[in-house]
């Protein structure tokens, strides 16, 4: 159990979410996702593929750029001048190299399963004889789903469990993804974008509660004396 | 005198007062921050918190800075070097005071 000193030092970190912003990022950014999902459906059968990457970039950084300049906004006019400012120690070389490893080996593995389920081979061992095709690397919206669905539980213990009603919310998500599962018509790739889209509006719902929770708590502090 | 005594009487004074020490744990998770925020996580009123702040200075552990946000008046604060050092030892020295005997 962390000692009551411990629990102290994780006071700041948690603060960063007080007002829902972190909630604000990733559901902007599943939604640039799906957002990218349907505007690539949008282009002729016969677009390149440096257009269909083009757009799906251009998706995503409208996303990210929104998101981080709505989080800024946020703290910058609401949150610093109720509850105070902190900034946060930048991170070391130790913890950039031990990430960008990591996420390459992950990466890897995600290509490599890939690879050999498309190409039929598992170790000689099984003769899987799979006709995904192209669909194969639809598996990563599969995993962008399950990846962001199961982080809410975890982001809710993380930041405090102060509010209940997010295990509302994460109820809703798991609901409301398994639902468009059975009931959604369509291919694989029509079928991903409307649980992306609703996992993303769950994400910012709950943003947009805690947000609104925070502002109600607090008040706007008289400026420091000179 | 055994280690655990000799450990609880060398602890920091300055750090080990209560309301110093939650000041310092706070300040040794983030860069540097404001003195609203600390007043709101604190919870302590405007001049008990001044007053340790001006005594955390004095021991050089903290350093202030009196700016503007924009045309808002701000002061920062953050942890000196020695203010972190001395917050290591002191974390440190409490270890050793609560190991078993």
């Amino acid at each position: 159990m962390k000692s009551d000193l411990q629990n102290y030092i994780a006071r700041p970190k948690r603060y960063d979410n007080i007002d829902g912003t972190g909630e604000m990022v990733v559901g902007l950014i599943l939604w640039g996702y799906a957002l990218a999902g349907y505007l690539e459906a949008l282009l002729p059968q016969n677009a390149s593929t440096r257009l269909r990457v083009v757009v799906i970039l251009a998706a995503l950084m409208l996303a990210l750029g929104l998101a981080f300049g709505v989080r800024r906004a946020i703290k910058r006019f609401i949150t610093w001048p109720r509850t105070g400012y902190v900034a946060y120690p930048r991170r070391g070389l130790r913890w950039w190299i031990t990430t960008v490893i990591v996420r390459l080996v992950v990466i890897l593995a995600v290509v490599g399963f890939a690879f050999l389920i498309k190409t039929h081979h598992v170790m000689g061992m099984v003769n899987v004889n799979w006709n995904l095709g192209p669909k194969v690397w639809n598996l990563r919206v599969v995993l962008l789903i399950i990846i962001s669905v199961a982080a809410y539980p975890i982001w809710i213990s993380r930041t405090g469990g102060k509010h209940r009603w997010k295990w509302i919310v994460c109820l809703s998500m798991v609901m409301g993804v398994g639902i468009l599962a059975v009931t959604a018509p369509g291919d694989f790739g029509q079928w991903a974008r409307p649980p992306v889209l609703l996992v993303g509006m769950l994400w910012l719902g709950s943003a947009a509660g805690t947000l609104y929770s925070y502002v109600r708590h607090t008040k706007s502090a008289a400026p420091e004396p000179e | 005198m055994n280690k655990q005594l000799q450990a609880i009487l060398e602890l920091d004074r300055v750090i080990h007062e209560p309301a110093r020490l939650m000041i310092v744990t706070l300040l040794s998770a983030v860069k540097e921050c404001d003195f609203l925020y600390l007043l709101n996580e604190t919870e302590m009123n405007k001049g008990n918190l001044s007053g340790h702040l001006a005594r955390l200075e004095k021991a050089g552990y903290v350093e202030i800075e009196k700016t503007y946000r924009g045309k808002v008046p701000q002061t920062l604060l953050r942890l000196t070097p020695a203010g972190r050092a001395a917050f290591d030892a002191y974390r440190k020295r409490t270890k050793a005071a609560h190991a078993p005997l």
